[in-house]
């Protein structure tokens, strides 16, 4: 091969390469793409690991639903007195607008 | 060129909330702190838990189901007692605070009621039915076996006349509190003058006039809403203890110096027959400071003294 068409040929390709910018700019796109699927795939896997699945065991006994991981048991609160939950009330802004007398309550 | 308003309007804090049966609203300025609105609810609660015979706890729950003995209470028990004492005096009992038993009778606790009850059981029940039974020693009361007390017709307004007397310790001079719409305190002072308070026609979903209210209470008893209904007709929640049979009439409206005066005297006056009314009020005028109207059951408008009325 005479190093004219060598030359040429390597011209060709190279302009092939650079000299289409919509090919050049396909290509880097297609690799960002790909970059963030893998990061988020990643992510994915980070997140599934922080929650567990845990299984109810059925007491054919007691016929009760019963969870054997001990932190997930029901706490007795003892005698609680829910008056003293009572929510506040809600407290509204006004001006001195007529009042109604009623029997209705 | 729009002018701007020349009222500068008074903003107030105000808080609604579920006690005695019924909606209390508190609304005092807005320059004091919401702290104050709960101080208010909370002293509304202590009373009701401490004096309401329908909370398990109170003392004339306790009076209640230690009939026939002698139970030990506070002061203000025996304040009270002895008030609705005088007033079932004066109205020669048309009024008297051991109607439990026949408000029971008469099924208002009861969700379906057939029928009236019968002649025979209400002459039996009158005869529990006797404010002079209920004995008096020191700091001890007694009450008969089968007697029962209801505090229904004052203790809300006993404890609106306590969060008055707070309010005004803590230096509020302008505010109102309306209890359920049968309670209606209102403060006034140099700056604010009035409220005004709407008054329910008796029968129509309209208003029947409007007063100014200013330092007193407004206590209104009525039956538009609070009745019972036996064979498709209304029955009044309010009875005439000394017939044992549901009043009549449609509305009395009274202004007093203490709500729990004002409330006591209007269920008072609601169970007088109408006829009887200019002859009670001077009886009760002798002895308390207040001024009231009736309206009867033909939508007649008896008054005595009250100057307040305004068309609406």
């Amino acid at each position: 091969m005479k190093p004219k068409h060598l030359f040429l040929y390597l011209l060709g390709i190279a302009l092939l390469l650079f000299g289409n910018r919509d090919l050049w700019d396909e290509l880097q796109e297609s690799w960002e793409k790909e970059k963030k699927q893998k990061a988020l795939a990643e992510a994915n896997k980070d997140v599934e690991k922080r929650f567990e699945t845990q299984r109810l065991q059925y007491d054919s006994i007691s016929k009760t639903w019963k969870n054997p991981t001990y932190y997930f048991q029901i706490v007795n609160l003892g005698n609680l007195n829910f008056k003293a939950l009572k929510k506040k009330g809600h407290t509204t802004v006004e001006i001195d607008d007529d009042e109604n007398a009623s029997d209705s309550l | 060129m729009t002018k701007m308003p020349q009222t500068a309007y008074k903003h107030y804090i105000a808080q609604t909330r579920f006690l005695f049966h019924c909606h209390i609203k508190v609304k005092i300025p807005a320059t004091y702190p919401e702290a104050l609105l709960n101080d208010c609810f909370a002293m509304l609660e202590a009373i009701d838990l401490q004096y309401n015979s329908y909370q398990e706890d109170s003392l004339f729950h306790q009076i209640n189901t230690n009939a026939g003995q002698w139970v030990s209470v506070d002061e203000v028990t025996i304040s009270l007692l002895k008030q609705t004492i005088k007033i079932s005096e004066l109205t020669h009992g048309s009024y008297d605070i051991t109607a439990m038993p026949l408000i029971r009778l008469w099924g208002f606790y009861k969700e379906n009621i057939a029928q009236i009850p019968t002649k025979e059981a209400i002459q039996n029940c009158l005869t529990q039915v006797d404010f002079s039974k209920i004995q008096i020693d020191g700091n001890r009361v007694k009450i008969e076996e089968h007697q029962e007390l209801i505090t229904g017709s004052f203790i809300k307004a006993y404890a609106v006349d306590q969060v008055i007397a707070m309010l005004k310790a803590q230096g509020v001079t302008d505010a109102i509190i309306n209890a359920g719409g049968s309670t209606i305190y209102a403060l006034t002072d140099a700056f604010h003058e009035k409220w005004n308070i709407h008054i329910p026609h008796p029968k129509k979903e309209t208003n029947l006039a409007k007063i100014p209210l200013s330092n007193r209470c407004f206590s209104l008893s009525a039956c538009k809403h609070q009745f019972i209904a036996i064979e498709g007709k209304k029955y009044s929640h309010i009875l005439n203890t000394n017939t044992g049979y549901p009043a009549a009439n449609l509305q009395v409206g009274l202004l007093s110096d203490s709500a729990c005066l004002g409330d006591m005297l209007s269920t008072a006056l609601f169970g007088i027959e109408a006829k009887n009314f200019q002859e009670t009020i001077q009886r009760l005028q002798k002895v308390f400071n207040f001024e009231a109207y009736l309206i009867d059951e033909n939508q007649h408008l008896h008054q005595h003294n009250f100057k307040s009325l305004l068309p609406c």
